[in-house]
């Protein structure tokens, strides 16, 4: 039998409302309908997303889980014995008992239920308390001395130097700020309603949806459980902060659905604008104000389309109600590309304005829009990119764009197609293809703005090939060849503007010493010092001092691969390599991240066991001394995610994939502090780029274990 | 409702029954050997370890050989079985968790040196998964470890483990999405071990 949650699972928010239903929609147990919702739901939200995958996880896991079982061919003797000396027998029932029980503790069930209810409504029913919190605040003309009370028809005053905090009825409380003047106009079992005649209110309600309503001029404040600021001025307009659940603010027909982070403004004879989120442009909330409140009309829309980007979804959302057909067919456009409407919903129905459509695509903006990465520390999702990758790789354009390049979509699909993130609206976008397929290959942005692509493998060969990818013109072309085809090698750029190429494989079994260098201005490889080893999966770091650390790898071929403690230094002045102090242990395939100090931290990585050696331990090297010392632990053995730890604006690194889930080193205190438990960042192969805002896109990796397949799944990381 | 072929004859559940309230030994070691597997899955499933999980095992068949009497057939004797050892499972030896949990982390390392000779991780790593798996279970309440064995290592509906846990299909996926997340949770360092 295929079973419906209780209650209508429209809801605002999700908690474990929709996570207990997780288990069951991965064994496709939910009714149909149910089944469907919360596959939308999965799109558009971050966190039940990575508990989904997590429960995908365990559940898989535990596939793995078989105990060979011998069957015996004879009873236990104990058992035996046991049965042999206790004939079965029924003569121990004592049903009269029973038959005493089970209406003795029913009555005493009701009667309970009786006297709670009783208390519940005589609870609801009494005047609201309040508590004076500073000054002299009063209820009509009596000041309140430590605690008073508001009854129905009653007004509470806060002067200049006053504030004070009621208690609603059992469904929680308000502060109410100096210069406010707020009344009691109903309390009762189905509503509460309070007057907020000026001043300002903090809101925090944990009633069921419209059970709690704040009523302000030109609008009411309808609370879908939630906490929020609410404030009237003398000449009654009016500002909607909400910092969690949804605020409905209605009047004379019209609603604006108030989310967590957004605001909305109330003007006389307006009601309530459009919501807009805290991080809406300048110009965007400009041409907002002038459609709402001044007639803006089709200029003010124009100016609005253009200006909004990924998290002015649901803006656009209450404008499409409030448009006229042709201006709505543009806000269309582009909300869908902002946000593409749920399969529920068609354009001919939206344009119609087709209530369950419109509510089935507000649901899916709601959402999205939940996760915005507006706290420091947010992980979010953002759009997914073109295809999906691991292997590939995201570097920072000047344009503030990001270029993502190659990778595979499985093992042995390999990409040449490339596309760019736009942080300004969140969506990637494709752009000209590389001349062969890559994974594994190098990107490096170079000082004139361009970007080198080198090596890598292509279909079943290492690419001795590299190209350049122009930003301007959307498109790569060939630039000379390096001296040796090179996968798993390393590219830095050095201060003098050419790019170090390092070590690397040519072949599944030639592992490389050489180094060559590229010079922009002429667009050439050529062959500079050795290394003392050869090297692949290792790691190569620009040193404030000019040099390059270079740090473990290894040779061989699993499983006989030798994997090196050993570091080297790349001196661009004689270009020569030198040994310095050897790691506390050998490491390939680990990561590595400059710190402000000059110092580098060393990530995770394995020995030759590889799976069974992968580490959580990090070490930091010391320039100044030439040595390696241990630093705190990771929460997780990570490995194979060269690309995905980067060092932040704020001066700690974040490290993500390797199999491991979203933590930060923090140079200052020396440890590591998981962000996130998102189990969607954790894939192997995945890429990390810091914006020029300070936060950081994370793209694709692949699991390994429950799927087969890299995902197109891209984050945002707010530091 | 479950058949059995023994010596030439088929026998379903219900005659094995009868035959066993008449004091027919043979009958009931008959209907052992039949549930004996599934009996002892579950109760190693929530045991953790091999004694217990036979002792756990014996006790189920005990009890059931002492209530055997009261099967009215309205449902099939395998459900009432499960039941039967489902709870039997809940409350036995609840004081044993410590000992079981220590066990299966001894096991973990006692491990003996896996063999790379294929070159194939997944094979390298079956053993030392099982017994994370085996030691993560432990950490489970026992209602929770109980539906996660009955659903992700046993294989059954989820009408069929309300039917034997006494609940509804709802509080089972309730339950599940508690038990998997909690699993998961433990067992994350095992991601992208296969």
């Amino acid at each position: 039998m295929r079973f419906k949650p209780f209650g209508a699972l429209k809801t605002f928010g999700c908690g474990w409302r929709y996570r207990r239903l997780l288990a069951a929609y991965l064994d496709d147990e939910l009714a149909a309908d149910t089944q469907r919702r919360v596959k939308l739901h999965l799109e558009d939200c971050t966190r039940c997303r990575a508990e989904f995958e997590n429960m995908s996880f365990a559940s898989q896991l535990a596939k793995k889980f078989s105990i060979e079982v011998s069957v015996p061919r004879e009873l236990p003797q104990s058992l035996r014995n046991r049965i042999n000396r206790k004939p079965s027998t029924n003569s121990q029932k004592q049903p009269g008992k029973r038959l005493i029980f089970v209406p003795t503790a029913a009555l005493l069930l009701i009667c309970f239920g009786l006297v709670a209810w009783w208390f519940y409504t005589q609870q609801r029913d009494s005047s609201w308390q309040v508590a004076r919190l500073e000054g002299e605040p009063r209820i009509g003309s009596n000041g309140i001395e430590n605690i008073g009370s508001l009854s129905v028809g009653q007004w509470l005053e806060t002067d200049a130097s006053s504030r004070a905090r009621i208690d609603v009825a059992d469904i929680g409380y308000l502060e109410i700020a100096a210069n406010s003047r707020i009344g009691l106009l109903e309390t009762g079992s189905k509503e509460h309603r309070l007057s907020l005649e000026r001043g300002r209110i903090h809101a925090r309600i944990w009633a069921p949806p419209r059970l709690f309503f704040v009523e302000i001029p030109y609008a009411t404040a309808v609370d879908y459980g939630c906490e929020y600021t609410l404030e009237v001025n003398d000449s009654g307009k009016s500002l909607l902060s909400v910092t969690e659940g949804w605020v409905s603010l209605e009047f004379n027909g019209r609603q604006s659905l108030v989310p967590e982070g957004a605001f909305c403004e109330t003007k006389p004879g307006a009601g309530p604008g459009t919501p807009y989120f805290a991080g809406a442009s300048e110009g965007f909330r400009t041409a907002l104000s002038r459609f709402d409140f001044e007639s803006g009309g089709a200029s003010s829309v124009a100016l609005i389309i253009s200006e909004a980007r990924f998290e002015d979804a649901l803006s656009l959302w209450h404008l499409l109600t409030r448009v006229e057909a042709g201006e709505r067919e543009q806000i269309y456009e582009r909300l869908a590309v902002l946000s593409a409407p749920p399969d529920a919903a068609t354009r001919e129905g939206i344009l119609g304005l087709d209530e369950r459509m419109l509510d089935a695509w507000r649901e899916k903006i709601i959402v999205r829009s939940k996760n915005l990465p507006t706290a420091a520390g947010s992980l979010i999702t953002t759009a997914k990119m073109k295809l999906r990758r691991s292997g590939h790789t995201a570097t920072l354009l000047p344009d503030d764009r990001v270029l993502i390049a190659g990778g595979m979509i499985r093992e042995g699909e390999f990409l040449s197609e490339a596309e760019v993130y736009d942080p300004s609206n969140g969506i990637f976008e494709s752009t000209g293809a590389m001349s062969v397929k890559r994974v594994g290959h190098t990107a490096t942005l170079l000082p004139n703005g361009k970007v080198l692509v080198a090596g890598g493998w292509t279909e079943n060969r290492a690419a001795d090939s590299a190209e350049i990818y122009d930003a301007l013109t959307g498109r790569f072309i060939t630039t000379g060849r390096m001296k040796k085809p090179r996968l798993s090698h390393r590219a830095t750029l050095l201060p003098n503007g050419k790019v170090l190429i390092t070590g690397g494989q040519s072949s599944e079994s030639t592992k490389l010493a050489s180094a060559e260098i590229y010079d922009p201005s002429n667009g050439e490889f050529s062959e500079t010092g050795k290394m003392a080893s050869p090297r692949k999966d290792h790691t190569a770091t620009l040193l404030n001092n000019g040099k390059v650390l270079i740090v473990g790898g290894g040779v061989g071929r699993y499983p006989s691969e030798t994997v090196y403690a050993s570091a080297e230094l790349y001196d661009p002045k004689s270009n020569t390599f030198s040994l310095t102090g050897d790691m506390k242990v050998v490491r390939f395939k680990h990561a590595a991240a400059l710190l402000p100090d000059g110092k580098v931290l060393i990530i995770g990585g394995a020995d030759a066991k590889v799976w069974r050696g992968r580490y959580s331990s990090a070490e930091v090297y010391d320039p100044a001394r030439g040595t390696f010392n241990e630093t705190k632990s990771m929460g997780a053995a990570r490995f194979k995610n060269r690309e995905a730890v980067i060092p932040l604006a704020n001066g700690k690194v974040l490290v993500a994939g390797g199999g491991g889930w979203l933590e930060i080193y923090d140079p200052q205190t020396e440890t590591f502090g998981t962000v996130s438990e998102s189990s969607s960042v954790s894939g192997f192969y995945s890429a990390a780029t810091l914006l020029r805002d300070g936060r950081v896109l994370l793209t694709g990796g692949i699991d390994g274990f429950s799927s087969e397949n890299a995902t197109d799944g891209a984050w945002l990381y707010n530091p | 409702m479950a058949i059995a072929v023994e010596e030439d004859k088929i026998i379903t559940d219900k005659e094995q029954i009868q035959l066993i309230l008449k004091g027919d030994n043979e009958a009931f070691l008959c209907l052992y050997r039949r549930y004996y597997e599934r009996i002892y899955r579950l109760a190693y499933g929530m045991a953790g370890r091999p004694q217990t999980a036979e002792d756990l095992t014996q006790e189920i068949f005990f009890r059931m050989h002492q209530k055997l009497d009261r099967f009215d057939g309205t449902s099939g004797f395998s459900t009432w079985f499960y039941r039967l050892a489902v709870n039997c499972s809940l409350n036995y030896r609840r004081g044993d968790k410590n000992e079981s949990k220590m066990e299966a982390i001894e096991d973990i390392e006692l491990l003996p040196n896996p063999d790379y000779s294929n070159g194939f991780e997944e094979n390298i790593l079956k053993k030392e998964v099982q017994s994370h798996i085996r030691c993560s279970l432990l950490t489970l309440k026992p209602k929770l470890r109980m539906v996660f064995i009955l659903k992700d290592i046993e294989g059954m509906t989820y009408d069929e483990i309300a039917a034997r846990m006494h609940c509804s299909a709802g509080t089972v996926a309730s339950r599940l999405s508690h038990a998997r997340l909690q699993m998961a949770h433990s067992l994350k360092h095992l991601r992208g071990t296969f």
